[in-house]
């Protein structure tokens, strides 16, 4: 009768362990699925934040508007790809391999923007950049080229996996740095291609814009960024951030919608933006100076 | 004796199932919070032809009493097509398109028309935008379903 008694008593002491394993497991699982966002957590309700970058296609095709020349001066060398050496390096590299592909892609150079493609895929492979089950994902998309209407397809189908990747394993510190690369590449290549008109003020505002651009981009920098990379890619953006402060919108800013017969929602901003001097010529010479920095010569 | 050895045998194997079916459920709920949604955003409804696919669409997870924010840049003169969707467990996804600037307004709250999938946006000025999204109706507090935005875009002045 003892023993029976010994039996329940470590029968209970088992299942309270049990218990106390459970819930510190269910706790533990439930924090640790979200712990790489960005979480605010309110009374009843988390948030979770994440942060979406126009892909420098989005970015290039924006600034230039169809009134630049194609310049293939401006790309940059595929040959030095094997002097991208940090992670940080080559992560920015693939950033900027990307807008150059998207921009010879734009201009129908799909001979050049095919070997830009080649290299993003090896590279991509090299960094696991793609998800693990899309295996020959070059021969996949060149075999699909003739369901395809062209290049910029195959551009936004690489560029689309490598994000959605990106996002759905939590890695968004390099969704940053492919992200940063790919707007400086794509500023570059905007400002300083044949026929840029940097001195009209349309094309003036359209570079202008971009500093929403680079507000999120110094968010995700703080946030997601390893301490080494962040100190280096804040250092290497001061420049370009001071010149881009000078930027500033006059009077309050007031937001407003209005639902259009056919549904569609029209949202407009009542404030004038306006640079405080005319500093479009610093945002040309800090876009080429980091640029440089960036690019093995 | 022997009766003594098979009770405890019994409550030996007893808690041997216990702890395999905690396990089990432990790992079906890791399974659950590990899941890939990736490419889910292709479910939803199609923008009209003439739109270009985003980069700013996404794939999320979505749970019981949490928003996801998606932060994003919207260029002005263009029309910005936004469909959203979820897995039918879910119920209906709450979509709200918030200005990023220090007022915060809410632009747009699918929530006045009936949890509405799709939406035509004309942006006048380059703009920071919040997509919020949520699913006010789904209670289940252990299970992650899967969700997605699809955002679209057609340049005014093609």
């Amino acid at each position: 009768m003892a023993f029976f008694y010994n039996n329940i008593d470590r029968m209970k002491a088992a299942l309270k362990l049990l218990t106390l394993f459970s819930a510190t497991s269910i706790l533990t699982l439930s924090t640790s699925s979200v712990i790489a966002q960005e979480i605010s957590v309110s009374q009843e309700e988390m948030v979770v934040e994440y942060y979406a970058i126009p892909s420098p296609d989005e970015i290039l095709t924006y600034i230039h508007n169809n009134e630049i020349g194609y310049t293939p001066a401006l790309l940059t060398d595929l040959k030095k790809s094997g002097l991208y050496q940090t992670s940080t390096e080559r992560l920015l590299s693939f950033g900027i391999y990307m807008a150059d592909m998207a921009y010879a892609a734009s201009f129908e150079q799909s001979g050049t923007a095919l070997r830009y493609f080649e290299l993003t895929e090896t590279i991509g492979k090299n960094m696991n950049l793609f998800p693990p089950e899309i295996q020959n994902i070059g021969e996949r998309l060149m075999n699909n080229m003739n369901r395809m209407d062209s290049i910029n397809e195959i551009y936004d189908e690489l560029y689309l996996l490598v994000i959605a990747n990106l996002h759905d394993t939590d890695r968004f510190g390099e969704y940053a740095l492919i992200s940063a690369g790919g707007f400086i590449e794509s500023m570059y290549l905007a400002l300083n291609s044949n026929g840029s008109k940097i001195k009209e003020d349309d094309f003036s505002m359209r570079v202008w814009d971009q500093k929403m651009i680079l507000d999120q981009l110094n968010n995700m920098f703080k946030k997601y960024l390893n301490e080494t990379q962040k100190k280096q890619v804040i250092a290497d953006f001061e420049g370009l951030n001071k010149v881009f402060s000078e930027f500033s919108t006059s009077g309050p800013k007031s937001t407003t919608t209005e639902k259009r017969n056919d549904g569609a929602v029209v949202i407009g901003s009542s404030s004038t933006v306006k640079p405080t001097s005319d500093p479009i010529e610093n945002v040309h010479k800090e876009v080429n100076k980091l640029r440089e920095k960036w690019v093995k010569k | 004796m022997l009766n003594l050895f098979k009770t405890n045998g019994m409550h030996n194997t007893y808690i041997k199932i216990l702890l395999l079916t905690v396990l089990g459920t432990l790992f079906s709920l890791q399974g659950t919070s590990a899941q890939s949604c990736r490419g889910y955003d292709k479910k939803c409804d199609s923008a009209p032809k003439h739109f270009e696919a985003s980069s700013l669409s996404r794939s999320i997870t979505m749970r019981k009493a949490r928003k996801t924010v998606i932060n994003q840049t919207f260029y002005g003169n263009r029309e910005y097509f936004i469909s959203v969707c979820g897995k039918r467990q879910l119920g209906k996804i709450h979509f709200r398109l918030i200005a990023d600037d220090e007022s915060q307004t809410v632009l747009y709250d699918n929530a006045i028309e009936n949890f509405l999938e799709t939406q035509l946006f004309v942006i006048q000025n380059t703009m920071k935008v919040k997509i919020e999204l949520s699913a006010p109706h789904y209670f289940d507090d252990q299970n992650a379903e899967c969700a997605g935005v699809q955002v679209h875009y057609n340049r005014n002045d093609k």
